[in-house]
C-alpha cells in the first residue's frame, strides 16, 4: 500500500512543477499571484479527504499559498442526517426523480447556519464547493466580500423543485464555476468553465520507470510483448465494460491482444455488482482479459498499468469529466473515448485518439491503431501536449487565479497587468 | 489593482518590440442552441466577443496539430448536427479577409437562411450536445521578452510563449481592432517595411499556432541573412 498521498506530496512545491510545464507556464501563475498579492481566497468544501474536490484541493491549496495568496480551506461539518439529505440533492441535481421533504429542506438549512456560527468566513473571495455548503451565502457580507460557487456535477437536468431550492442561493453569488458548458444553467451571474485536472506529480501521473512497469504487468500476467487495450474506470453501466469487451473480441479475431478492465472492487453499490458480475460473464474462458479489482491507494498500480498499455479505452455511454481520459493521454497513449460529458474536450477526433458511438467503432479504430503503432505513437504525443496545455494542475490554479480576478473586475472583459 | 489603458498596450513607433499574451477564462453568454433554427437565432443576437472566441478557441487549445475544423462552429454543424454543407462553409470563413466580425455574423446567418428555406429546423441534438455560447474573459500579461533589432526579434520569436503569438498575430488585430498585427506594426516602425509587408500579409488561420510561429521566424530569418 502506498505511503498516504498527503504526506508524500506536501514535499511537493510550485517550482517542482517547473520540469513539467516549463518556465512560462510558472512564472505566469507568478504574475498573477503578485496581482493578487494579500488577498485571501477561502475555499469551502464538505470534506477534507475522499473524493476529487478534496483531492484537488488538497494539492492546490498549498501551491496556491506559494503564490503570495492567503489560501485557506474550511471543511463544513453536519451530522449523517445531513450528509443523507446532501446526498439526495446530488443525486436530484443530476436528473434522478425523487421528492424531497420540508424537513430535508430544514436540516440543510440548520447545518448551514450552525456552520456559519462557527466558522469565520473572512475571505477577501470565498469560493465554496457544490451544493452542500452553497446557503452559507447567507451570513457572508457582499458588500466586502466576493462569492464564487463551484459545481463539479453536471446540472444540466436537475430535478428543478431542488434546483428551484438551491437557485435561492447560488443567484445570490458573485459568479459560479462549471466543468464543462453544457453543464451550466440559466443565472443572472457570470457562469465560467473551468475544466478539472490532473496532477502530474502525483502518483497516479508522475514518472515511472520502465522496471516498475514491467514488475506490475508482470504482478498482473500481463504479456508486454503483446498489445495490451486498457480501461481503468468503475464496474458502472455507463462506463460499459460489456461494451469494450464486445469490442475486444471483434479485435481479437484479427489481433493477438489482451484487455485490462481495471477499478475498484465490489461495493455495496448492488449496481457496481451486478455490472462486475456480469462482466465476469462475459470474460469467462478467455485468459487475455484481465478484469482487476484494485484496492484502495493502487494509484502507482494504475499509472504502471496505463504506462504499459498500447491503446487506453474509456468507451462511457454517458459521463461527467472523465479524467481517466486526461491521465492515459498524459502518459502518452491514444485514447479512444466514448463521445460524451467531458471525453470530447480532451480527445481530440482523429489527433491523439478517437471518439466513438459504439462497440464496432471502437474495434475499428483500434485495429487501425494496432496495425499502425506509429500512428499510435504520434498521437500519444499529441495527447501529452494536449494534457499538458489544458488539463493539468497548474492551469486549473490559473484558471481560479483569473475568476478572482474577475470577480473583483466584473466589467472588465479585458485586464492588463504589468 | 492596476488596470493599464488598452493605449498603453499599442506598442511606440521606434520603441523595442514587448512581447506581451494573453490568457484566457471561458465565460458562457446565456444563449444555447440545439438545431439549426435556434443556432440562427442566438447568433444573430450573440455578443460579438462569443463570435470571436468560437472562431478561435481550437487554434489556442491545439496549437500544434491542424485540426479538421478550424472552429467550433464548422465543428459543431460537423460533429454534431451532421450538416456538412455548412460545416464546410464555416470552415471557409476567412477572418483573415475581413475588418470587423459583424461581416462574418452576416456572412453565417445569410448561409444559414438559404439552408433553413429548404430544411425548416433541420436536427435537433439531444441534450447535453447543444452548442453553447461561450466569450473568453482575458488577461494580458507581459513575457518579459523584448526585441530592439531583428535579431533579437527573431531570438525571442522562438523562445516566447506561443500564446504571445496568438496575442500580437490574432487577437490584437481582429479582437482589439487594430489595422494590422502588432509584428507588422511594429517591423514598418523600425523602416522593415517589405518585411512588414510580409507579416502583414500572413494569414493566421491557414494553418497552426505554431505553424504561424515557424512561418514568421523563416520570413525574419530570410531578411536577417539577406536572402
Amino acid at each position: 500500500m502506498s505511503v498516504p498521498k498527503v504526506e508524500r506530496m506536501a514535499d511537493i512545491h510550485l517550482d517542482d512543477y517547473r520540469a513539467v510545464v516549463g518556465d512560462q507556464v510558472i512564472d505566469e501563475l507568478y504574475q498573477l499571484g503578485e496581482y493578487l498579492t494579500g488577498k485571501r481566497l477561502q475555499h469551502i468544501n464538505s470534506t477534507r479527504v475522499g473524493g476529487g474536490v478534496a483531492e484537488i484541493l488538497q494539492r492546490m491549496v498549498p501551491l496556491t499559498n506559494e503564490l503570495g495568496l492567503e489560501v485557506t480551506w474550511d471543511v463544513i461539518e453536519g451530522n449523517p442526517d445531513f450528509f443523507q439529505v446532501t446526498k439526495s440533492f446530488h443525486n436530484a441535481l443530476q436528473g434522478v426523480e425523487m421528492t424531497l421533504s420540508e424537513q430535508a429542506y430544514e436540516a440543510y438549512v440548520k447545518t448551514n447556519r450552525e456552520n456559519a456560527s462557527q466558522m469565520s468566513l473572512d475571505g477577501d473571495v470565498v469560493l465554496i464547493h457544490d451544493p452542500q455548503p452553497a446557503a452559507l451565502i447567507d451570513v457572508i457580507d457582499q458588500r466586502k466580500q466576493k462569492t464564487i460557487w463551484r459545481c463539479h456535477i453536471d446540472i444540466a437536468r436537475p430535478n428543478e423543485s431542488v434546483w428551484r431550492f438551491l437557485l435561492q442561493y447560488v443567484s445570490r453569488y458573485n459568479a459560479a464555476i462549471f466543468s464543462v458548458p453544457g453543464f451550466a444553467r440559466e443565472l443572472p451571474l457570470p457562469q465560467f468553465i473551468i475544466p478539472p485536472s490532473i496532477d502530474p506529480l502525483s502518483e497516479k501521473n508522475r514518472e515511472v520507470e520502465e522496471r516498475e512497469i514491467e514488475e506490475v504487468m508482470n504482478k498482473y500476467g500481463l504479456d508486454t510483448k503483446r498489445p495490451i487495450l486498457t480501461q481503468i474506470s468503475r464496474f458502472d453501466r455507463f462506463k460499459d465494460p460489456l461494451g469494450v469487451i464486445k469490442a475486444y473480441k471483434m479485435v481479437k479475431r484479427s489481433h493477438n491482444c489482451q484487455l485490462v478492465l481495471a477499478g475498484g472492487g465490489a461495493t455495496d453499490d448492488p449496481e457496481g455488482a451486478q455490472v462486475l458480475a456480469e462482466v465476469h460473464e462475459a470474460s469467462a474462458g478467455d485468459p487475455d482479459i484481465h478484469v482487476l479489482l484494485l484496492p484502495a491507494y493502487s494509484d502507482r498500480e494504475i499509472n504502471c498499468l496505463q504506462r504499459g498499455s498500447t491503446v487506453i479505452m474509456q468507451k462511457s455511454t454517458k459521463e461527467g469529466f472523465g479524467l481517466t481520459v486526461s491521465e492515459g493521454l498524459w502518459k502518452g497513449k491514444p485514447v479512444i473515448g466514448g463521445a460524451v460529458g467531458g471525453i470530447p474536450l480532451q480527445v481530440v477526433d482523429g489527433v491523439n485518439g478517437y471518439l466513438v458511438h459504439s462497440s464496432e467503432g471502437a474495434a475499428f479504430r483500434i485495429k487501425y491503431l494496432l496495425s499502425h503503432p506509429e500512428e499510435g505513437k504520434r498521437m500519444g504525443e499529441n495527447g501529452r501536449e494536449h494534457i499538458k496545455r489544458n488539463f493539468l494542475l497548474t492551469r486549473h490554479i490559473r484558471d481560479y487565479l483569473m475568476v478572482m480576478i474577475s470577480v473583483l473586475n466584473p466589467e472588465q472583459e479585458l485586464v492588463y497587468l504589468k | 489593482m492596476k488596470n493599464n489603458p488598452i493605449k498603453a498596450e499599442i506598442q511606440g513607433s521606434s520603441q523595442p518590440f514587448r512581447f506581451k499574451k494573453s490568457i484566457y477564462l471561458v465565460e458562457v453568454v446565456g444563449q444555447k442552441a440545439r438545431n439549426l433554427s435556434e443556432f440562427m437565432r442566438a447568433l444573430s443576437i450573440v455578443d460579438r466577443s462569443a463570435i470571436f472566441f468560437h472562431l478561435h478557441q481550437p487554434m489556442l487549445v491545439s496549437p500544434q496539430a491542424q485540426l479538421e475544423y478550424p472552429n467550433d462552429f464548422a465543428y459543431w454543424m460537423a460533429k454534431e448536427l451532421g450538416n456538412y454543407i455548412l460545416a464546410e462553409k464555416f470552415a471557409n470563413l476567412e477572418p483573415f479577409r475581413v475588418q470587423d466580425l459583424e461581416e462574418i455574423r452576416r456572412d453565417m446567418v445569410s448561409q444559414i437562411s438559404q439552408q433553413l428555406v429548404h430544411e425548416q429546423d433541420g436536427k435537433s441534438v439531444v441534450l447535453g450536445r447543444e452548442f453553447v455560447f461561450c466569450r473568453a474573459r482575458s488577461i494580458v500579461l507581459d513575457s518579459g521578452l523584448e526585441a530592439s533589432n531583428l535579431k533579437e526579434f527573431r531570438d525571442a520569436l522562438k523562445r516566447v510563449d506561443i500564446n504571445s503569438v496568438y496575442y500580437h498575430l490574432v487577437e490584437s488585430k481582429l479582437r482589439l481592432g487594430r489595422k494590422t498585427n502588432d509584428f507588422a506594426g511594429w517591423l514598418q516602425a523600425i523602416g522593415e517595411d517589405e518585411l512588414a509587408n510580409e507579416a502583414g500579409m500572413l494569414d493566421p488561420y491557414l494553418t497552426t499556432l505554431e505553424g504561424n510561429r515557424n512561418g514568421l521566424i523563416k520570413l525574419v530569418e530570410a531578411r536577417v541573412s539577406g536572402r
